[in-house]
């Protein structure tokens, strides 16, 4: 478990992200400061992850946060299951191809 | 005695599963998640479902878990992953990447008598001379269509207004079916024209090469004379007489029309739809303005923004639907692509969605004179004197067009798999890559990501689609559409 708290500058708002692992916040706010660069990790993001949200409107609300965890554990785990099943589905389906050329 | 009972395994306890490869998005307006398998499958998760699904929590008696089995999101591990069956899924949807391209496009002159405020190509007067393609790339032109290896093939003409140069519409179609008897291709002709033009011998000629017209109607008469005048003051009156006459000659079902969607039809969605509606045409196209070029032409009061049109086409969406539920059969084109897409194993023949990208592997246009480009944007490109994406002339072979360095620069940006943004999204089986539109409005960052409109409005779109599958109002539609069959 790490210690993590999100919060939005905007609204105070903040979000208990315990449940997750530090790989998957740390690519969450990756893909999120990806779309926003105001949004960074912390110094320590050894102990404690901790970012605030930009005051700039145009960044989504805090409260989106807990569905770009979530997603983002859904993608590493299928990452992380499926990489070589995933080739060797496409590799079937082009070699049928292939064969069709000849 | 025959066994009663479900084998051992369906009893089998918790995590007796794996993963399958899938992609997964968040739906705001469903709050829920929509995931979709590479066999081109979706299914609807709710927070905690979708949490169980990737922490290997459910178990053969969660009501989801036969659905997640035959729709290709998990398998049980002593029952291998069906590959094959998979990646034949995979390779029917993607069937239009198996041949050359099968859309050639001829531009045969850039001469117009309309003069279209959002017009991008230069047309020409109709008096001018230099802009008619030269009888002399017909045999070339003959020649790249036919190294396609594209088993069925559409030809289809364009302008300027094509039937200003009748002659080479029919020279060529003359060249292609004597060709043709040895080929034995299926092919299908396209004149994209105002239809005013239209005169008993090339009504004749075109019901004879079971030629197919596809024709502009902006909406009602206030609208399409605005957008597409010409020197009668009434396009409209003479359009809608052009698509009479067209199809009492041809059929009603040869005669197609789109509408482009300007600033002024903004406000008025339903106008637009009641028109396409009156005239009894099976499917409305609402399709946005190509935006890019306008800032240096002048033309940013036609401009409009991607949110703008959204909203006018969701509005028109839903009284589209209202319509179809109440009897009156009409298709709005993209949608009815997104949900044969989403709900039908078969690939689609639309080249500006797939993926590997349509422009240059599924199409090509040969100009008036004599060079080639990938797609219909690219040689509009070249009219604002960008010639980057120009593939070559017709006199080179299909192979050396295909191989061309436009053409791999294009690539880079042509395969949604490889592509930062589409590589995780959800639609990534639904969607294309449109990397000469990507180019035309970004350049500077070329190839890196679907260009901001593009992925806003098919986004849009999808979650729209999802969204209504999720109703019961919207089945029977979507049923309707599927098997071309009006409700009532």
């Amino acid at each position: 478990m790490n210690e993590v708290i999100a919060k939005d500058t905007r609204t105070q708002q903040t979000i208990d992200t315990r449940i997750y692992s530090l790989d998957i916040i740390k690519r969450a706010l990756l893909h999120w400061s990806h779309l926003n660069p105001s949004l960074e990790l912390g110094d320590d993001a050894e102990a404690i992850v901790s970012f605030e949200a930009s005051s700039d409107a145009t960044v989504p609300p805090l409260a989106t946060l807990p569905q770009i965890l979530l997603l983002e554990e859904a993608r590493m785990q299928v990452e992380a299951e499926t990489a070589g099943l995933k080739q060797e589905i496409y590799t079937a389906a082009f070699s049928l191809a292939i064969k069709d050329g000849e | 005695m025959a066994n009663k009972f479900a084998p051992q395994s369906e009893f089998a306890g918790d995590s007796d599963y794996r993963l399958l490869p899938f992609n997964v998005n968040y739906i705001d307006r469903l709050g829920t998640y929509v995931a979709v398998s590479v066999s081109g499958e979706y299914i609807l998760l709710r927070d905690a479902e979708l949490t169980a699904l990737v922490r290997h929590q459910f178990t053969s008696h969660s009501p989801l878990f036969h659905d997640l089995i035959a729709k290709h999101f998990i398998y049980r591990p002593n029952e291998p992953p069906q590959v094959p069956q998979i990646a034949a899924q995979l390779r029917t949807k993607r069937a239009f990447a198996f041949s050359g391209p099968s859309l050639h496009i001829i531009v045969v002159s850039l001469r117009c008598d309309h003069s279209c405020q959002y017009c991008q190509v230069s047309r020409q007067s109709t008096a001018s001379s230099g802009y008619d393609l030269g009888m002399h790339h017909l045999p070339n032109i003959i020649d790249r269509i036919f190294e396609s290896s594209a088993p069925s093939l559409t030809v289809e003409f364009q302008g300027g207004e094509p039937l200003l140069a009748f002659e080479r519409i029919a020279g060529a179609i003359g060249l292609i079916e004597a060709r043709n008897r040895v080929e034995k291709r299926d092919i299908q002709y396209v004149v994209t024209t105002t239809t005013h033009l239209l005169t008993d011998e090339m009504l004749d000629f075109f019901a004879d090469h079971n030629v197919y017209l596809s024709t502009s109607l902006d909406g009602p008469d206030w609208i399409h004379n605005a957008n597409r005048p010409n020197n009668t003051r009434n396009s409209y009156a003479q359009t809608i007489a052009g698509i009479e006459r067209a199809r009492a000659a041809l059929g009603h079902e040869r005669v197609n029309a789109l509408a482009t969607i300007t600033r002024k039809s903004l406000a008025h969605p339903k106008d637009i739809v009641d028109e396409y509606a009156r005239l009894g045409m099976s499917y409305v196209a609402l399709r946005p303005l190509s935006h890019y070029g306008f800032a240096k032409k002048g033309l940013d009061r036609l401009s409009y923004s991607m949110g703008e049109f959204l909203a006018f086409y969701h509005t028109a969406l839903d009284y589209i639907i209202e319509l179809n539920l109440a009897g009156t059969y009409l298709e709005e084109a993209m949608f009815s692509l997104l949900l044969r897409n989403a709900l039908t194993p078969f690939a689609h023949g639309y080249v500006d969605l797939r993926s590997p990208m349509g422009a240059g592997l599924g199409a090509l246009v040969y100009n008036y004179d004599g060079y080639v480009y990938p797609s219909d944007e690219s040689r509009m490109l070249v009219e604002m004197g960008d010639t980057s994406l120009r593939l070559g002339d017709v006199s080179q072979p299909l192979a050396e067009l295909l191989t061309s360095d436009a053409m791999r620069t294009l690539a880079e940006g042509g395969l949604t798999e490889c592509i930062p943004k589409c590589s995780r999204c959800a639609y990534q089986s639904y969607c294309g890559t449109d990397p000469v539109q990507k180019y035309a409005r970004e350049p500077s960052t070329f190839a890196l990501s679907p260009s901001a409109d593009f992925c806003m409005r098919q986004l849009s779109l999808f979650e729209r689609l999802v969204s209504e599958l999720s109703t019961d109002r919207f089945l029977p539609v979507a049923n309707s559409w599927i098997s071309r069959r009006s409700i009532t």
